[in-house]
Order: structure tokens, then C-alpha cells, then sequence
């Protein structure tokens, strides 16, 4: 990519939205963005924010760890700092060891594993997590292709293969009431309910934002 | 063709006033050319800004304030102020109830508890007063909301933050463009944060921005702002995509035009609410500039019909009308649940008065004719439709 002209798909894009003049806020494009995303992926749910760190924050409120964070060595800092902001101790250990260390970590009193790039074994992981009553995190940002069993996957679209020029994040589960409350938690407007996390945030995507998302995904 | 009979009326049955629903929001459309010129000049080989640090200097001198840092959001701008302004204390920031649904929340992620304090009845802004009644060693930031008919207090605000040392933060998303005491809001405090959200007066898709005259503070936010890539041990990846940016400052050519544009439309509502027995409108402050963002109406307390019918009966009619403010934050889930009730009377009292009427690029003068009409249809009839409504009531309460 280049400063040269503006590739016509851009152009094509943005003149949609100016047209419809829906800008923000969960629009039409988002939410296709988020089909074509669920469809490449053969994943049934997908929620969209504004970036890679709103969607590992977006998750931790969802799946409300009680406890410290098992962090594989290899996630990137913005995923620890995610922690901070809620206050979660970071149990670090040598990627490559997730199992040992889900089963170990659940003993010693950790609620969520938080994982990055290729997991082995991860059906196996998964079922460990489940006995072990552990919520499970991982970063696909690494890999897009490659979303293994976990509770909530997170991706940041600038960092990902995909490298969105307007940056972006996003929330893939297979449940459907997660789904429900990763898409309650990106605005304040949502009514509570008590399933609600305490805290919410903006971290909705834009129309600019899902259209080079979407161009994206072409290229 | 108008409303003729009580059954014209979309909400016993006929068609609505509108097809598409008038909104409350600003949905300015910057000029496309403009758009793409400023778009094709980022620099898509690699992520260094070009934009936004454009973006950062023109809105500073708009402001006439030496920093302005960009962000992906104005919610994101607050949390960092008030992380920043705790200084790593737990505490209480002191907040309006009268506001946006977001304010309590920042506080909390920012580890902090919000108290709610009153506002005055004349600007609907932070009590000052109120405000230095609940300063305790505990309060860790004041963070009164600048109205947009009236900025805030800003000068007792100010006395009150030196004299007490806790630090004052603007949310200033609705004073963009006014002035206080003939300066241009966003030098006051310890910052102001601004909105670009669509909705907004500044349309950058979405997105947000601090002003601020200090230094040191504003290459702390910038720190924050880059997550991941420094070593600010409290980050939140809030950069301002350079798309985002590029809207901004198409958007930030024709400023001046979105405010004349919805000074026409308020004058507009301002002659019709003439004509009106039950609705006024409430008027900005004299010898001050403003944005005129919002047309804020008041039901006289001797409507038959209450403000929560009004709403409904316009909303029926595609006319978005919106309750003001209302429930209070302190009245719903947004209040913590560890936190005490507080006492608010004039924010119990204003926020059953006032309701939001249509505004933005979206309506035309020709909208609002036809608001008023409807209006004046709805007032010859209030009687019969209070008493059609009353099975109702509870649900439109």
C-alpha cells in the first residue's frame, strides 16, 4: 500500500456511507462485517469493536473472572493491561504447557486461562477447562484462521493478518447468551439485567471501520 | 394533508407524521470531495499518522489551548483524565445525575466511586455548592458537564479545584463552539474532553479528543493512548484511526456551517413554540456563543397532557422526541449498587419538565413546520386525548 490514489473500493465504500448516513454506533456494516466474519470462520456468533484491546476488555467483563488470570508468555502486553483495568492478577506461564498449567492453575485457585496464536490440543483444553470451571480467552489475532474451542476468542484486526487501516477488534463465541451480553457490553445504552457486567464501556465499531474491515477480508 | 380528527393521530390509528423517524442527533454529512482528499493523503504503507496530529493542531487552535491529544472515543479521553487525576487512590469522583448514562461508569473503571451531586435549576449544570458540600478527603476528581445551552460554573468550579486541590475535569461534548465569559470553552480545568462522534457536532465517524494547557499531562495521555507500545503501566489502546481523523477535519472545514444550520432550526422551533400554550423552549444564555445543538423544550406544569405523553404522542408520529435526562442516573442500574441514594431535588424535579424535539442535519426547517403544526393539533385537543390516553398512562409514565 502506497499514498497514491485511493483504491476504488474505498471510494465505492465510503460513498455508501455518506449516503446512508449511518456513521456509528453497530450499523448496517457492522453488522455485515460481522456475517462475513462468522461465515469465513465457521464460527455462529461475532461481535465487533473498536479495537483489539475493547474486545479482550469487552470479554473479561463478560466472563467475569473471580479470580488471578493464567497468561500465556507469548500474549501481547495489551492483553495484560486489559487485566489491570479490572484489577485481575496475571499468573504467567511458558506457552506450549496449556494443559499441565490449566489443570495446575484451576487448583491453585485461577478462574480464567488467557491464551495466544496456535494452542495445542485445544478440544482437550477446552474439556479441562470445563471440569476445571475455568473460562477460557484466547487471542486469534495471530492466526484468524485457526479459532480453537474457547469460551470467547478475541482478535485485534490491526494486528491480525487482516491489518485494517482503521484498526478494530472482535469477540467470536460459540454461545449464544455470551453473544448476547458481548454485544450488550460495547454501548451504556443496553438495558441491565442482572447477567449485565457492572461496567461498561464504548467500545462500538464504526461504519468506516467495518467497511475497510470488510475490504479487507476481500483482499 | 394535516391531522383532521383525533384518529389522524398515529398513535390512535393514523398514519404517522414522518415515514423515517427525525432524530436527535447532528448526522452532518462532510462534504465528499473534501472526505476523499483528506482520506487519500494517509499514509496506508505503514502506521505512522499523518492525520491526526494535523487533526490535534487545528482543533488546538480552535480551542487556543497549547495540546490536544485524540482518542478513539470521548469516553476513553475521561477515563484516562480520571485515572490520571486519582493518582492511584481510591475514591469518589463528584458527577451531575442529569447526564449521559456513561459518566458513573468511567468512574468505576477508573476505580473510582461516583457521587452524585445536584445541578442548578437555572443552567441544568453542576452545582457548585452542591459540589463543595461533598468534598471529602476522599474525592479524587470533580467532573461537572458543560450543558449545551449553558456551560458550567467554570470560575467557581475553578476556585472551588484550587481551593480544595481536587482536580477538575470538563465533559465538554456538548459545549463545543461556546463561550464563557467570551472565552471558547476547552482551556478550563485540568482538561475538557470533546466528542467526534457522527451524532455529534464534529463528525469523525466516532472518536474523541482532550484539550488541555498542560504539557506533561497531555504526553501522559498520548502515552496511555498507545497501549501496548509504551511503557505507561495504566494503558488503554485509544489512537484515533487515521480514517477517523480524516472525517474530522472534513468535518471541522464547515464548523461555522453546522452551527448557523442548527441556529436556523432553532430559531425555527423558537417561533412555533410562540404560537404554543403548553411548550416553551429553553434559551441559550446571552452574550455568549453557542452551537445551538439542541432544541430543549419545557411542558408547562398545567399541560393536560404530561411531558411522558408528549413524548410518546411525537414518537408515535416519528417526531423522536426524548425524554430529558430522564430517569436520573442515580435512579437507575447505573448508580452502583454499593452507593447510597442521594438527595437530588432539582435534578428530580427539572428531569419531568424538559424533553429533547428533532434536531440535526437530518431535519429540515420544512420538518419542523410540521412539527409545530402538530404540536398545535395535538394542544386544540389535549383534553380528549389525555382522557384516550389515561388506559395508557402507566405504560407512558
Amino acid at each position: 500500500m502506497s499514498r497514491g490514489p485511493l483504491p476504488e473500493a474505498w471510494v465505492q465504500a465510503f460513498d455508501g456511507i455518506l449516503q446512508r448516513g449511518y456513521y456509528a454506533n453497530n450499523g448496517p456494516l457492522v453488522r455485515q462485517f460481522e456475517q462475513e466474519l462468522c461465515r469465513r470462520l465457521e464460527v455462529p456468533f461475532a461481535v465487533a469493536v473498536n479495537s483489539g484491546m475493547g474486545a479482550a476488555m469487552s470479554a473479561l467483563g463478560v466472563l467475569a473472572p473471580t479470580g488471578p488470570a493464567l497468561i500465556a508468555s507469548d500474549c501481547g502486553p495489551w492483553l495484560r493491561r486489559s487485566l489491570d483495568w479490572y484489577g485481575i492478577p496475571a499468573w504467567t506461564f511458558e506457552s506450549g504447557t496449556h494443559l499441565e498449567v490449566s489443570v495446575r492453575g484451576a487448583r491453585q485457585g485461577a478462574s480464567i486461562l488467557i491464551t495466544s496464536g496456535f494452542v495445542a490440543e485445544a478440544d482437550r483444553v477446552a474439556e479441562v477447562c470445563e471440569q476445571a470451571g475455568l473460562s477460557w480467552m484466547h487471542d486469534v489475532s495471530a492466526g484468524l484462521r485457526n479459532t480453537p474451542a474457547a469460551h470467547i476468542d478475541i482478535c485485534d484486526l490491526e494486528r491480525s493478518s487482516l491489518r485494517n487501516p482503521a484498526a478494530g477488534g472482535c469477540t467470536f463465541t460459540r454461545d449464544a447468551g455470551l453473544a448476547d451480553l458481548l454485544r450488550k457490553s460495547r454501548s451504556f445504552k443496553a438495558g441491565s439485567t442482572p447477567e449485565m457486567p457492572a461496567r461498561r464501556m464504548n467500545f462500538k465499531m464504526s461504519e468506516a471501520q467495518a467497511a475497510l474491515g470488510l475490504w479487507a477480508l476481500d483482499g | 394533508m394535516g391531522k383532521q380528527r383525533i384518529e389522524d393521530l398515529a398513535l390512535f390509528g393514523g398514519a404517522s407524521t414522518f415515514q423515517r423517524l427525525r432524530p436527535i442527533a447532528q448526522l452532518e454529512r462532510p462534504d465528499r470531495a473534501r472526505f476523499l482528499a483528506h482520506l487519500s493523503r494517509i499514509d496506508r504503507r505503514g502506521p505512522t499518522p499523518v492525520l491526526v496530529p494535523e487533526l490535534e493542531a487545528r482543533l488546538a487552535r480552535f480551542h487556543d489551548v497549547p495540546h490536544v491529544v485524540a482518542v478513539s472515543n470521548a469516553c476513553v479521553g475521561l477515563l484516562y483524565l480520571l485515572h490520571v487525576a486519582a493518582g492511584g487512590k481510591r475514591g469518589e469522583v463528584l458527577m451531575p445525575a442529569m447526564t449521559y448514562a456513561g459518566l458513573p461508569h468511567l468512574a468505576v473503571w477508573a476505580g473510582q466511586t461516583p457521587r452524585f451531586c445536584d445541578v442548578l435549576e437555572a443552567t441544568h449544570t453542576l452545582d457548585p455548592e452542591s459540589v463543595r458540600g461533598a468534598i471529602t478527603p476522599s474525592t479524587t476528581a470533580i467532573l461537572p458537564v458543560h450543558n449545551v445551552n449553558s456551560p458550567c460554573e467554570i470560575r467557581e468550579f475553578e476556585a472551588l479545584s484550587a481551593e480544595s486541590g481536587v482536580p477538575l475535569i470538563f465533559d465538554a461534548v456538548h459545549a463545543l463552539g461556546s463561550s464563557y465569559a467570551g472565552r471558547r470553552v476547552g482551556s478550563h480545568g485540568m482538561a475538557e474532553v470533546f466528542s467526534l462522534h457522527a451524532t455529534k457536532l464534529l463528525n469523525g465517524f466516532e472518536g474523541g479528543y482532550v484539550a488541555t494547557r498542560d504539557g506533561a499531562l497531555a504526553e501522559r495521555l498520548r502515552g496511555m493512548r498507545d497501549a501496548g507500545d509504551c511503557s505507561e503501566p495504566r494503558g488503554l489502546d485509544g489512537r484515533l484511526n487515521e480514517v477517523h481523523a480524516a472525517m474530522a477535519l472534513s468535518s471541522l472545514d464547515d464548523l461555522e456551517g453546522v452551527f448557523d444550520r442548527n441556529l436556523q432550526r432553532f430559531e425555527r422551533y423558537v417561533r412555533h413554540a410562540r404560537e404554543s400554550e403548553w411548550l416553551d423552549v429553553l434559551p441559550y444564555r446571552s452574550g455568549e456563543a453557542h452551537n445551538y445543538e439542541f432544541a430543549i423544550h419545557r411542558v408547562d406544569p398545567d399541560s393536560p397532557l404530561t411531558r411522558n405523553q408528549w413524548v410518546h404522542l411525537l414518537r408515535s408520529e416519528m417526531a423522536g422526541a426524548e425524554a430529558y435526562y430522564n430517569p436520573p442516573l442515580h435512579r437507575t442500574a447505573h448508580r452502583p449498587q454499593d452507593t447510597e441514594m442521594p438527595h437530588l431535588p432539582v435534578t428530580d424535579e427539572l428531569t419531568h419538565r424538559f424533553m429533547h424535539m428533532p434536531v440535526g442535519a437530518t431535519v429540515s426547517l420544512g420538518d419542523i413546520d410540521e412539527i409545530g403544526s402538530l404540536v398545535r393539533f395535538i394542544e386544540h385537543r389535549a383534553d380528549e386525548i389525555a382522557a384516550r390516553m389515561a388506559p395508557l398512562s402507566r405504560e407512558v409514565a
